[in-house]
């Protein structure tokens, strides 16, 4: 190869230098696809979510192009957790590169909006407001912003799903249906011990995965109460929050609680009979994974009410949900809305949707429609969906999870862990997560 | 070179004490590989039962068809392999050059840049992700090939690599060279690169490493599942509860396979006795 | 700077053999060194300077109700104050006082050996040590949860043949530390051994056959001719190791998530969830901010030393 013999000069090697800066910093903006005319439903939008949503989305493009011919919808998989990310990034570089839809979970949700509040579209601007009447209030509450904007509709709207081994209950002469509260639950647990040497259920004791928090949310929704109130304040350490600890620590030391530290594996293990755990309470879409993964174990596993907590009190809470979401960036918002309102919010879109996917719906039609409350033979014929509409039913409240939840969530998890490993004392214990969540994000404790 | 004087009749136990500790090494390092290969032939109902499995299982075909199914993992197969390929052989050109520079010469503001090159390794990529990925979308780059080859071509720990392992070349060979009368890119390309073959080598390992596995960045500049790499198409496998994990070590499985054979083929490179150029003539 | 044998002196004046080069008194063209620097210049003008300014600025502001607002240095007050990230501090210097003495140590042995002529089967040996640093995050982080689950994990399944009980290998703060040093062991030591082999191999024979015949034993011929040979690539391995482990974030990420009760929170792990967990990115490049700080000091220092001890 010829070298060149002769050395380009400084000034050129300088001007080369400023040129790439310019290029890389002032950056040009490149001409996109031109944008579809608003109020056009037509064009291509992408939705970004993950499998099983995706499923249920999938399922329903179909009879959403026959209505709208020659419209291409896109769903992706991104994955859950990597979806997370995706958005956050996407947000954070002033809402660029993101998708026309966006499947976002209500532990989300709440800080989206806060930290990125002009990034999502108020669907009232495109006539969501029709749909309110159609949901739960507690879900569409917890999709909509301070003023009232509709910034998500529901997709997934989880009760809490209350699982336990009916086999078990009877090798230890008991019968759940007569266990009415918490308390009573954990004196069984301790006959179960006795007698089926079985575990009444399983925690993840040192919080190795960020979510071991499900059993206090769930006794906090029983008694109405969540990290915070209505108005933002921190409510983790009130009375309820320490009666919910202070549950799971006696539960503790009774030694019925198994440890299963680190992951879903592990609690799969407890689904299959492979670990000895005779009751599972997560969220109501539970009863498909225990389907899916412990066919073996058909008619061993029953579906409930969970106990209250105190006496009369509810037996019924709210574990979640996800919404489906307009970012502004999107050069399509009819279409996007168009597909979303097809899937979300008419009884035509719901049943494919739900058939597709299985994710449990808040769209009250779909709730109420003939088949949906069938029984189940996997779960001795009972009518599961039933008893989550039952739960939805009740007077539970609308639960806030405003933008600081994942502060809350870890430092209600470090307390938990300092409870069940170290013993401490769950009102100190939670005394302390109160504080360090209002010293990072300036909120109230509200009990002050 | 290697210490050659260790080996001799006197001593013939050493060899064995030496391999079988390596051995036990060996075995450690590789367990969790083959308890990898193991579970790809596993459903993902049973990965993970008590006590772990020792013996393959009966799912290999279906994890396999299950994870071209779900995925289009043999697009993002190529798309790793083409970004992964090309960034080495430019990140090679790049680091190697600016080692040299760093190495061999003597100019203006030498220790303040390799100063600069060590900060800019300090910061973590966390922090720099949103304004990367603002650049490329100014740049209209996303979903394309130059946003991932591009940004981390000058990467700091290939220019360090290069730079140690040039300055032990002896300043009078490259004088010589330029006495005989080749000019400093002949010099460069003819003495100094073929010297310096077994940090290439591993400098190119690393290269294809870093990139093939990266994760964060290609998530969120790809947007079409037809140009994902593996760690992307990967992870969309992920749900809540909804993992299929069989597919999931398969894919693992199947991405690890093109490294370690390019690792059994560039290892030779690093070995003595195949080095052109030697240092001591 | 770092030439260990002696340079020749530049000839002054013209050469005679190419009277159409214009060389400077060096040797060689003054622009040479810039022109062989210009891609990576390039490339860090373009998309190096940009963010890094961007994440500074980033550090002096803060998200009020969406808003982006000019905050100053409140954000590094904020740090100061923070128990949390003291905590981090110390995990991960902890971590790092612990493991990359370890890991180091390891992966000069396990050159030496891949280097020797007596051991066997070389070539396989080497792709073992290898596999560890090829496997990706995620399945590395499944596996090796399952490993090391309390209850049926391999690795206690293995220790209770010792009659050792079941060690909670992710669940005590103690031994969580433990089980993070032990995988980034499993996941570095054969990168570095390799960057050590590849080193050795400019180690002129001579030189052991000089030491062999003044009668040096295995090991001294190792201490005085090995490990001086190596001396580069101590440099980088120590500094790039140090680096890595103040950054620590994907050991902690997918084996304990920073728990239990932040026993294995590292500075790395703290920003991520600032910035991608509570969506706070002031505060989270402000900790970026604060490890670059703090990685320069100890690099400096760590530079200083190696140059001393030449």
């Amino acid at each position: 190869m010829k070298f060149p013999t002769t050395t380009p000069s400084r000034r050129s090697v300088m001007t080369a230098f400023a040129a790439a800066s310019a290029v890389a910093l002032v950056g040009c903006s490149t001409s996109k696809n031109p944008a579809t005319s608003t109020g056009e439903i037509g064009g291509k939008i992408t939705v970004w979510t993950w499998n099983a949503p995706g499923d249920g989305l999938k399922a329903a493009i179909p009879a959403f192009q026959k209505l709208h011919p020659g419209v291409e919808v896109d769903v992706q998989d991104v994955g859950n957790p990597a979806i997370w990310d995706k958005i956050t990034t996407g947000m954070a570089a002033g809402g660029n590169g993101l998708a026309d839809v966006l499947n976002i979970g209500i532990d989300y949700m709440g800080n989206y909006v806060e930290k990125f509040p002009k990034q999502l579209v108020d669907l009232r601007d495109v006539g969501a407001d029709k749909l309110a009447e159609q949901f739960p209030a507690g879900a569409w509450k917890s999709g909509s912003g301070p003023k009232g904007q509709v910034y998500g509709i529901p997709y997934e709207v989880n009760a809490a799903g209350f699982f336990y081994r009916n086999d078990m209950f009877k090798e230890a002469g008991l019968d759940y249906e007569n266990i009415k509260t918490w308390d009573e639950l954990l004196e069984a647990g301790v006959t179960l011990k006795a007698k089926t040497g079985s575990a009444l259920f399983s925690m993840d004791k040192a919080g190795s995965v960020g979510d071991s928090a499900g059993l206090y949310e769930l006794l906090m929704g029983l008694q109405g109460s969540f990290y915070f109130n209505a108005a933002g304040e921190i409510t983790m350490n009130g009375a309820e929050g320490v009666r919910a600890l202070g549950l799971i620590k006696k539960a503790n030391e009774l030694g019925i609680v198994d440890d299963v530290p680190g992951s879903w594996d592990n609690m799969l293990a407890g689904l299959r009979g492979e670990r000895k755990v005779a009751t599972t309470a997560s969220g109501g879409w539970l009863s498909g994974v225990i389907e899916n993964e412990a066919p073996k174990m058909a008619g061993k596993w029953s579906v409930s009410l969970p106990p209250a907590v105190t006496p009369g009190g509810l037996t019924g809470a709210v574990n979640g949900g996800t919404y489906l979401s307009v970012p502004s960036s999107s050069k399509n918002q009819q279409t996007a809305w168009a597909f979303i309102n097809f899937a979300l919010g008419t009884l035509e879109g719901q049943k494919l949707v739900y058939a597709g996917g299985g994710m449990f719906p808040g769209f009250k039609p779909m709730l109420e429609s003939e088949g949906f409350v069938a029984p189940n033979p996997f779960f001795g014929g009972q009518k599961v969906n039933q008893i989550f509409i039952d739960e939805l039913n009740q007077d539970t409240p609308a639960v806030n999870y405003t933008s600081d939840y994942a502060r809350a969530l870890k430092s209600y998890v470090d307390a938990q862990t300092r409870v069940l490993l170290k013993g401490a004392d769950p009102k100190a214990a939670l005394d302390e997560a109160a504080n360090q969540v209002a010293q990072q994000t300036g909120r109230k404790l509200a009990s002050n | 070179m290697s210490d050659v004087t260790i080996a001799g009749p006197k001593r013939p136990g050493r060899s064995l004490v030496l391999t079988t500790a390596i051995a036990a090494g060996a075995v450690l390092m590789a367990l969790p590989f083959y308890w990898l290969v193991i579970a790809t032939t596993y459903d993902a109902h049973e990965i993970f039962s008590t006590p772990p499995h020792f013996l393959p299982g009966p799912a290999f075909i279906d994890n396999f068809v299950g994870l071209f199914r779900d995925t289009l993992f043999g697009r993002s197969m190529a798309n790793s392999m083409l970004v992964s390929t090309t960034y080495t052989a430019l990140g090679l050109v790049v680091c190697t050059a600016a080692g040299y520079a760093f190495a061999k010469f003597k100019f203006r503001g030498q220790n303040l840049l390799f100063g600069a090159l060590l900060v800019t390794l300090a910061l973590p990529s966390q922090v720099t992700l949103v304004p990367l990925f603002q650049i490329m979308v100014n740049l209209g780059w996303l979903d394309s090939y130059q946003a991932l080859i591009l940004p981390n071509l000058a990467l700091p720990f290939g220019i360090f690599l290069m730079r140690q392992s040039m300055s032990a070349i002896p300043d009078e060979m490259i004088q010589a060279a330029r006495i005989d009368g080749a000019n400093e890119f002949r010099v460069f390309a003819q003495v100094v690169v073929p010297t310096v073959r077994p940090a290439l080598s591993a400098l190119a390992i690393f290269l294809f490493l870093a990139q093939w596995n990266d994760f964060v960045y290609p998530l969120v500049v790809l947007r079409s599942p037809e140009s994902y790499t593996v760690p992307v198409a990967l992870a969309s496998l992920q749900g809540i509860g909804t993992t299929d994990y069989g597919q999931l070590l398969m894919g693992t499985m199947l991405s690890m396979l093109p490294i370690l054979v390019l690792f059994l083929f560039l290892q030779r490179q690093f070995v003595a006795g195949i080095l052109a150029g030697a240092v001591k003539q | 700077m770092t030439n260990t044998l002696e340079t020749t002196t530049p000839k002054m004046g013209k050469k005679t053999n190419s009277p159409r080069r214009r060389r400077s008194s060096v040797g060689y063209p003054r622009i040479t060194p810039y022109l062989f620097l210009a891609p990576m210049i390039v490339l860090f003008v373009g998309f190096k300077l940009y963010p890094y300014i961007s994440a500074f600025w980033l550090s002096l502001t803060k998200n009020v109700g969406g808003e982006i607002e000019f905050a100053g240095l409140d954000n590094y007050t904020r740090l100061l104050q923070d128990p949390l990230f003291y905590t981090a501090l110390g995990n991960t210097g902890v971590i790092l006082l612990v493991q990359v003495p370890i890991m180091l140590v390891l992966a000069i042995v396990l050159a030496v050996a891949f280097n020797s002529v007596i051991l066997k089967f070389r070539g396989f040996w080497r792709t073992a040590y290898f596999v560890p640093i090829v496997m990706g995050l995620v399945a590395y982080g499944i596996l090796f949860r399952a490993l090391f689950s309390t209850n049926d994990g391999f690795v206690n399944y293995l220790v209770g043949f010792i009659g050792i009980s079941p060690i909670p290998w992710l669940a005590d703060p103690m031994w969580a530390k433990v089980s993070i040093v032990i995988a980034m062991t499993w996941h570095y030591t054969g990168q570095n051994a390799i960057i050590y082999l590849a080193q050795m191999q400019s180690i002129g024979g001579e030189l052991y056959e000089a030491a062999h015949v003044d009668g040096a034993s295995a090991f001294q011929r190792f201490w005085h001719v090995t490990l001086p040979g190596i001396r580069p690539a101590m440099v980088l391995t120590v500094i790039l190791s140090t680096i890595g482990t103040l950054q620590l974030f994907d050991e902690p990420y997918v084996l304990t998530n920073g728990g239990p009760d932040n026993a294995t929170l590292t500075v790395g792990m703290y920003l991520y969830q600032n910035g991608f967990k509570y969506f706070d990115f002031g505060y989270a490049s402000a900790i970026g901010y604060a490890l670059t700080i703090i990685i320069g000091v100890i690099s400096l220092i760590q530079l200083r030393l190696f140059k001393e001890k030449s």
